[in-house]
């Protein structure tokens, strides 16, 4: 790549930038009006010839002086239209591409902001707490028991000198067991974590301890050895029910590649990948550098982020969010470690290929690239790593390496020998994570900028009235007044002409070719003017319906992407031993246990309303809110589809939703998205449902903010007045709206044919007309996330043209 | 002869043009109270004081919708004709008289015996007859009727 000066914004017919068809345009426009000078000459020769008189003759030449101006005016009418044109497509495609841009680099974002917190919530589990304290209590304990047994087996040994009658083992034998048994002793971390080694160890203990309870005084040892072997099963239940823990996690919320448990010393004690558990458990990671992060955070509000290639966890490209374990009570004393590896090249993968044209095979567009830099500028992610290479340095213009929180830039550049044009939007953070001050790089072909729109048809409005709408800027309505101007003014100097040649009767005849001439000339200038001015409107019309599409497209992808994090979460939650010991043992204490879960839960989300847990006959047990149980525990929810859903539910990390609607778990006329999941009996994957665990997701709030960041800018980065942006369900039902007015909820708009039979995952655009007003309108249809399949609902934004 | 054509509503009227004075755009009309409403008011065109005539109101054609360009046409006054048209019995109205029209669009070269009688029932008398330019068709009038008519009711009033 190399980096390209920025494009004159003069109008040059050498300019690369300028297609074929407008470099003939302009050719001809030039060719007639360079023309007029010659026939104007020609009038006023004939003028001299033909007059009688001064006064005539003055009248001639003076009309032929006008011709001439509006002539040269119209030429360089010409060359500022073509400066218009090109600027304004430069413009609107700078603001198009950098948002696009940055719409993927705030993905990331909102995505990183909830895997942090992700990662602090977890870290908080009591199972984790627990099971680390117990660890990290029996890890020393054994320790000592190893080695007290060596001393004791070594005792063994000269104390069992004469075989007793009842054992057949000779001298020899006894020392190669205990020799055996011994070797395993200083194998800690094997005995730990590696079940294999540990059923060996076992197995010899066994026989061991079996002869040597024949022999004398092997008290000491017989104990010993039981000890430690209770101690490792301990040790054993301990890391199955992190690992299993674990997994729930990685089950529910599927961007994770591996999630690891360390104790203080950074031995890894669980982890979630049963794939890669044996090898990862028991290795000590003390010397990686998320570790060290993660023990040096402050509290339970801190959290580390590091990227990270190949660490003995995983060997791919990850971004491990990690965070102290801390004592429940005395909450400053760090017990270990949790690291999450987040699957950060899968996850921008997703987020590269989307906003992308892609070919029929849906592969993106050749000359087509978006990819993310690190704020060293070394890419992190690439939707085409063959040609944008990971880890390596991208080899972007200066201005694009150096950008500041929140900034974006554009260029002209080639890339892979194409003349392309890059746009790079840095991030900003989104809401209380600030961002790792990465960038968002698009790269276009100049030629998909500056491509020809002429032949877009109708599309449901004529182009005069699109030539008056909104869309098109003052300055070209004012370029279309003006040509219109220049042509009547010629067409009328030269009907004049006509008019006074009449008057001059055979003399006047000379004259008539003359002025035909300049009627021509004038007319096929001006017309083509204002062909051009319509390919700009269109053009201008093209790249709104598109900048709608752009939009829509983010507020489906935003709740489709909220809306995943809450199926992920009630499916982790649904695991939780609060709730299945509450349901399992309804007695009061464990009821409130359960719903100060509950409390914690929803003091650490804004985004929840209300979470519930129900028994299995459709009674509310408790609330997150307490002022809301009463109201709650009267309601009797068996036939509720979110409750009918979740109890049916048989696979593993099933989860049920209930699209947007009233429910009498809610007053007044809020209307709830209810997120359910079964809670089976003693937190097993499978098998008896116990309950129903329900959150009531904040829908109007949510959904409202999320359709608020996608209603259209303009140029300058302010909202665009009269913009509608508004949901609609399966049944293109109106379930959220910015303007209950225009587009009210409930209700079901009369949107054009292509906006309401969308495939999943696909964007379409057009005009609108309803009652007096003409709009134009994108609508994209979700897709859904992941696991999350979307409920089949669409996003439109609408923009007014008058 | 020389016609020079008008538009009204997308239809193409003509008229000698040798009757014709000048061509140009709108200009600043000043009412006068007037029960004829083909009667605009009057304007001051190179100093001399014109009547206005509104060819729509003329046409029983809705009057144009406000944002669409118009433009003028003086006609000769007798005075004015040149010795051509004399010859050929046109006659123009004493004083200037503008008439307001949707747009003037072109001049056409018509054989004056090719203007064919107005069809029946066509009853504007103003109307002389229509003629043929290429693949259009042009209503050609007589200025000096309508004027006249217009006058005339006006006394009558």
């Amino acid at each position: 790549m190399q980096t390209l000066e920025q494009t004159q914004n003069k109008f040059s017919i050498f300019n690369a930038l300028i297609t074929n068809d407008h470099r003939e345009f302009y050719e001809k426009i030039t060719n007639k009006l360079i023309g007029i000078s010659p026939i104007c000459n020609q009038g006023k020769s004939t003028a001299a010839e033909i007059s009688e008189t001064v006064t005539e003759q003055e009248q001639i030449t003076d009309l032929m002086e006008r011709v001439e101006t509006f002539a040269a005016e119209l030429h360089g009418g010409t060359k500022n239209l073509f400066d218009q044109f090109y600027q304004a497509k430069e413009d609107f495609c700078r603001s198009i591409y950098c948002t696009t841009a940055y719409i993927k680099i705030n993905l990331i974002d909102r995505t990183l902001l909830e895997r942090t917190c992700d990662v602090r919530w977890w870290a908080m589990e009591t199972a984790f707490v627990e099971c680390l304290e117990r660890l990290n209590k029996i890890s020393r304990s054994l320790e000592k028991n190893l080695f007290e047994a060596n001393e004791y087996l070594d005792a063994s040994k000269t104390a069992f000198e004469v075989p007793t009658l009842e054992t057949n083992w000779t001298m020899r034998d006894i020392t190669k067991y205990v020799d055996d048994v011994r070797e395993f002793l200083s194998r800690k971390l094997d005995l730990m974590f590696k079940p294999s080694v540990y059923e060996v160890f076992k197995g010899k203990v066994d026989l061991l301890l079996e002869q040597l309870g024949k022999g004398k005084n092997q008290e000491g040892t017989v104990k010993i050895m039981q000890k430690t072997i209770k101690n490792l099963e301990e040790v054993h239940s301990q890391v199955a029910f992190a690992c299993t823990r674990l997994e729930d996690i990685r089950s529910s919320y599927t961007l994770y590649r591996d999630l690891v448990i360390t104790t203080d010393d950074g031995t890894i004690v669980a982890n979630a990948n049963p794939k890669s558990r044996s090898r990862v458990l028991g290795v000590n990671v003390a010397d990686e550098n998320w570790y060290h992060a993660a023990l040096n955070t402050h509290d339970g509000n801190d959290y580390a982020i590091e990227k990270v290639a190949g660490s003995r966890v995983d060997s791919g490209n990850s971004l491990v969010f990690s965070t102290c374990v801390r004592c429940i009570n005395s909450g400053e004393k760090p017990l270990g470690t949790m690291g999450a590896f987040f699957d950060l090249e899968d996850e921008a993968l997703i987020i590269l290929e989307d906003y992308m044209p892609s070919t029929d095979k849906g592969e993106p567009r050749d000359g087509w690239f978006s990819f993310f830099t690190d704020s060293e500028g070394v890419v992190v992610g690439s939707s085409d790593p063959e040609i944008i290479a990971m880890g390596q340095y991208a080899h972007l213009p200066r201005e694009h390496r150096k950008l500041e929180k929140g900034d974006t830039a554009s260029s002209y550049i080639v890339v892979e020998g194409h003349d392309s044009a890059v746009f790079s939007a840095n991030s900003d953070g989104y809401l209380d994570f600030a961002g790792l001050g990465w960038s968002s790089h698009l790269v276009v072909p100049t030629s998909d900028i500056f491509a020809s729109n002429a032949s877009y048809e109708s599309g449901g409005i004529s182009p005069d009235e699109l030539m008056r709408s909104r869309l098109i800027p003052e300055i070209n309505k004012e370029t279309y007044v003006k040509v219109q101007d220049d042509k009547q003014s010629i067409k009328l100097i030269s009907l004049n002409g006509i008019v006074f040649a009449s008057k001059l009767g055979k003399r006047g005849v000379a004259l008539g070719p003359v002025f035909d001439q300049i009627t021509e000339t004038g007319d096929f200038a001006t017309s083509k003017m204002e062909e051009l001015l319509r390919e700009m409107a269109v053009g201008e019309l093209m790249l709104n319906l598109k900048t709608l599409e752009t939009f829509s497209k983010q507020a489906i992808d935003l709740i489709d992407r909220n809306l995943f994090e809450r199926s992920a979460a009630i499916r982790w939650w649904s695991t939780d031993q609060y709730f299945w010991r509450a349901l399992q043992e309804p007695t009061d204490e464990n009821v409130l246990a359960a719903a100060h879960r509950l409390r914690d839960i929803n003091s650490s989300y804004a985004m929840y309303r209300n979470l519930l847990l129900a028994d299995r006959m459709g009674r509310v047990l408790t609330a997150s809110t307490p002022e809301l149980i009463p109201d709650v525990s009267e309601v009797r929810v068996a036939d509720h589809p979110w409750f009918v859903r979740a109890m049916r539910s048989k696979k593993p990390g099933d989860y049920s939703v209930q699209d947007v609607g009233q429910t009498e778990l809610e007053r007044g006329a809020r209307r709830s998205l209810i997120y359910s999941g079964a809670v089976r009996r003693d937190g097993a994957r499978s098998g008896d449902c116990v309950g129903v665990l329900a959150s009531l997701f904040d829908w109007e709030t949510e959904s409202g903010k999320i359709l608020k960041t996608c209603l259209p800018k303009d140029r300058k980065g302010k909202r665009i007045d009269g913009c509608v942006a508004f949901y609609t369900n399966k049944d293109m039902q109106v379930i959220e709206t910015t303007d209950a007015n225009l587009v009210p909820l409930s209700t079901v708009p009369d949107l054009p044919q292509e906006n309401q039979t969308l495939e999943a995952g696909a964007s379409t655009s057009g005009v609108l007309r309803m009652g007096n007003h003409v709009y134009i309108i994108g609508s994209s249809r979700s897709k859904g996330y992941r696991e999350y399949e979307g409920l089949g609902w669409s996003a439109h934004i609408l923009r007014p043209l008058f | 002869m020389q016609i020079s054509t008008f538009m009204i509503d997308s239809e193409t009227f003509g008229m000698p043009t040798l009757l014709v004075e000048e061509l140009f755009r709108p200009m600043p009309v000043t009412r006068v109270p007037s029960a004829d409403r083909r009667l605009e008011g009057i304007t001051n065109i190179r100093g001399k004081t014109a009547v206005v005539v509104n060819m729509r109101t003329c046409l029983g054609v809705e009057p144009a919708p406000k944002g669409i360009a118009n433009e003028m046409i003086l006609m000769e006054t007798d005075a004015g004709l040149v010795q051509e048209a004399r010859e050929l019995g046109l006659r123009a109205f004493d004083e200037p008289v503008v008439l307001r029209v949707d747009e003037s669009s072109s001049i056409y070269n018509i054989n004056p015996d090719e203007i064919q009688p107005a069809p029946a029932h066509v009853n504007q008398n103003f109307v002389e007859g229509v003629a043929r330019a290429g693949d259009r068709y042009i209503t050609v009038i007589s200025i000096t009727k309508l004027i006249n008519e217009i006058l005339n009711s006006q006394t009558e009033a």
